[in-house]
């Protein structure tokens, strides 16, 4: 049976939060699957009603074809018969077991081998709060494994890492699911972790999936205004087609033209342009790939670790993502101006309404 | 010195701590994580004998426990006599009073234990009940000691719930507070002066044992 995951619930909550969240995943194909959204989108919520810890008001969870919960036809399986292990935020390690005890909870004569694969041998007689972040991380995870689950559930694996540890162990946890061999769905609201760790992708916000797909298609192609919002694409611009000619399409935004690659839309569109994507320069134009070259002038500059985020006026609002190296080399200061350069292949159209 | 009281005051307060134990677990848990709407008339019912005048609870386990009542009735057809004025009445009368002080302990014990590390437990596959014997009980056995030492210490204290449901049969309900009654009754100062000092000697020595062995563990009430 395919590792296929669906979930039709709804539930609300007591604060009067209304999560209605219709969820396929193919975990066969893609083994990990990120649920993204912001904070408050209802994503750990979600996962409880996965791993049985909450009841949906009405709904259905099926995974490998195996009912887990039906309300219409009153099917319930408790967490412990699910097989679902779930890899808590601040990873809920048991504080009066060893590390060993820990890993082997579930099944202790899975604990050395566990141990031995996370890495894990020289601390087996430690105290879980005696250990690092990431170790208790592993030490979660090898919990979790050990208990032989069908599916993973990952939430916010990286949150409570400090920055270093985390870029350590995004590189890591992609490398221990995929040798784990078990379908993981992982929440996250970090795109870089979403793009690192997943497969395939949900976006959730307010309670809802709106849409699911491969990560890297979802992010580049978001399908609707609030998804692309979610997936954090700074620059949504509303905009109309002028003209097409030669595979471009010609788009007016504000008072200005920028072309684009033509997948055959018409009517009124969004422009989504990713900030990252749009590139600064002091040079006059002359001869590039960059189709578009946009005068401008910079509005405010936010320094944001090794990003600037540089706001301009180019005719219209315009968000531009640049290292803080290259805002110094180019000497950026409010009320300049300068030139924003964006690919035609990184402006994106969404159907607009 | 009356050592066949004193005897029995022992017996009464560990055989009274066993069944609390045993009684208050469930209760506790119960407690501590039930979402029952009414739940707070539980807590203050399980609270009263705090408050209540032990002459006033005596009063009510006599009435009760007594031949004529439901309870007395049945307990006499399963062949056990009378509970009044018996060691099995005083011990009835002791649990009842005693119930604050195991369940309150207990349950704040408990409430204490991080939920998401039960969630943890059951999702591993970990039944219910042997997660509270592998996670809850180890991460409350402050808690658990406390209640024990508390109920125990309670028992050998308590005077007019004795008093009014067991009487004063000498070595049958005759505890070690009604045989300091009975000497300075007698004017037998001397030997109350010697009983009552054992007893605060006693007292202090568990308390003084318990405050030590779990310092942070605040006792009685606290803050939930």
């Amino acid at each position: 049976m395919a590792a296929t995951l669906t979930a039709e619930c709804r539930k609300t909550l007591a604060g009067g939060f209304r999560l209605d969240a219709s969820l396929e995943l193919p975990l066969e194909e893609s083994p990990v699957a990120v649920l993204f959204g912001p904070s408050g989108a209802g994503k750990t919520t979600l996962l409880r009603l996965l791993t049985g810890l909450e009841r949906p008001d009405e709904g259905a969870i099926v995974f490998r074809g195996r009912t887990w919960c039906d309300t219409a036809r009153g099917i319930w399986l408790e967490p412990q018969q699910r097989r679902a292990g779930l890899v808590f935020q601040d990873y809920a390690l048991f504080p009066h077991l060893s590390v060993k005890a820990n890993v082997g909870f579930a099944n202790p004569e899975a604990a050395s081998r566990m141990m031995e694969r996370f890495g894990l041998a020289g601390l087996a007689g430690r105290m879980p709060t005696g250990i690092s972040g990431g170790e208790q991380q592993r030490v979660a995870l090898a919990r979790a494994l050990a208990a032989e689950p069908e599916l993973l559930l990952l939430d916010e694996p990286l949150s409570a890492l400090d920055a270093a540890a985390r870029l350590r162990m995004r590189r890591e946890l992609r490398g221990m699911l995929a040798e784990a061999g078990v379908p993981a769905v992982v929440i996250t609201h970090d795109r870089t972790e979403a793009i690192a760790l997943g497969d395939w992708m949900a976006v959730m916000v307010e309670g809802r999936i709106l849409e699911t797909g491969p990560v890297r298609d979802v992010f580049a192609r978001p399908a609707s205004a609030r998804v692309a919002e979610a997936v954090g694409v700074e620059n949504i611009l509303p905009a109309q087609i002028t003209g097409r000619a030669a595979g471009l399409l010609r788009l007016r935004v504000g008072g200005v033209v920028i072309e684009c690659l033509d997948g055959g839309e018409s009517g009124p569109v969004l422009a989504s342009i990713r900030a990252e994507d749009v590139a600064l320069t002091r040079e006059p134009a002359r001869a590039s790939s960059q189709r578009n070259r946009l005068p401008g002038v910079a509005r405010a500059i936010f320094i944001e670790g090794p990003l600037a985020r540089v706001e301009l006026d180019c005719g219209f609002p315009l968000v531009a993502l640049v290292t803080a190296q290259s805002a110094a080399e180019l000497a950026l200061q409010p009320g300049e101006a300068l030139a924003a350069v964006i690919k035609a292949t990184s402006v994106h159209l969404i159907a607009a309404g | 010195m009356d050592w066949q009281s004193i005897g029995l005051s022992l017996r009464l307060a560990l055989a009274t701590t066993l069944v609390l134990q045993a009684l208050g677990m469930p209760l506790a848990w119960w407690v501590a994580s039930s979402r029952f709407r009414w739940k707070f008339l539980v807590e203050a019912v399980v609270a009263l004998p705090l408050v209540l005048p032990p002459t006033v609870l005596g009063f009510y386990i006599l009435i009760a426990i007594g031949p004529r009542s439901p309870v007395g009735a049945l307990y006499a057809r399963l062949g056990g006599g009378q509970l009044p004025f018996s060691f099995g009445g005083l011990l009835v009368a002791s649990v009842l009073y005693s119930m604050p002080f195991t369940v309150q302990p207990m349950a704040s014990a408990f409430s204490a234990v991080d939920r998401k590390l039960l969630e943890a437990s059951w999702c591993l596959g970990v039944s219910r009940a042997a997660t509270f014997r592998r996670v809850v009980m180890p991460l409350a056995r402050p808690g658990i000691t406390t209640a024990a030492i508390l109920s125990f210490a309670h028992t050998v204290g308590e005077f007019g719930v004795v008093l009014m449901v067991g009487g004063n049969i000498a070595g049958v309900t005759r505890t070690v507070s009604i045989s300091i009654y009975d000497q300075t009754q007698s004017l037998d100062y001397a030997g109350a002066w010697r009983t009552s000092l054992l007893l605060v000697g006693f007292s202090f020595a568990v308390l003084a044992a318990t405050y030590s062995w779990h310092r942070r563990a605040s006792l009685l009430w606290p803050p939930r």
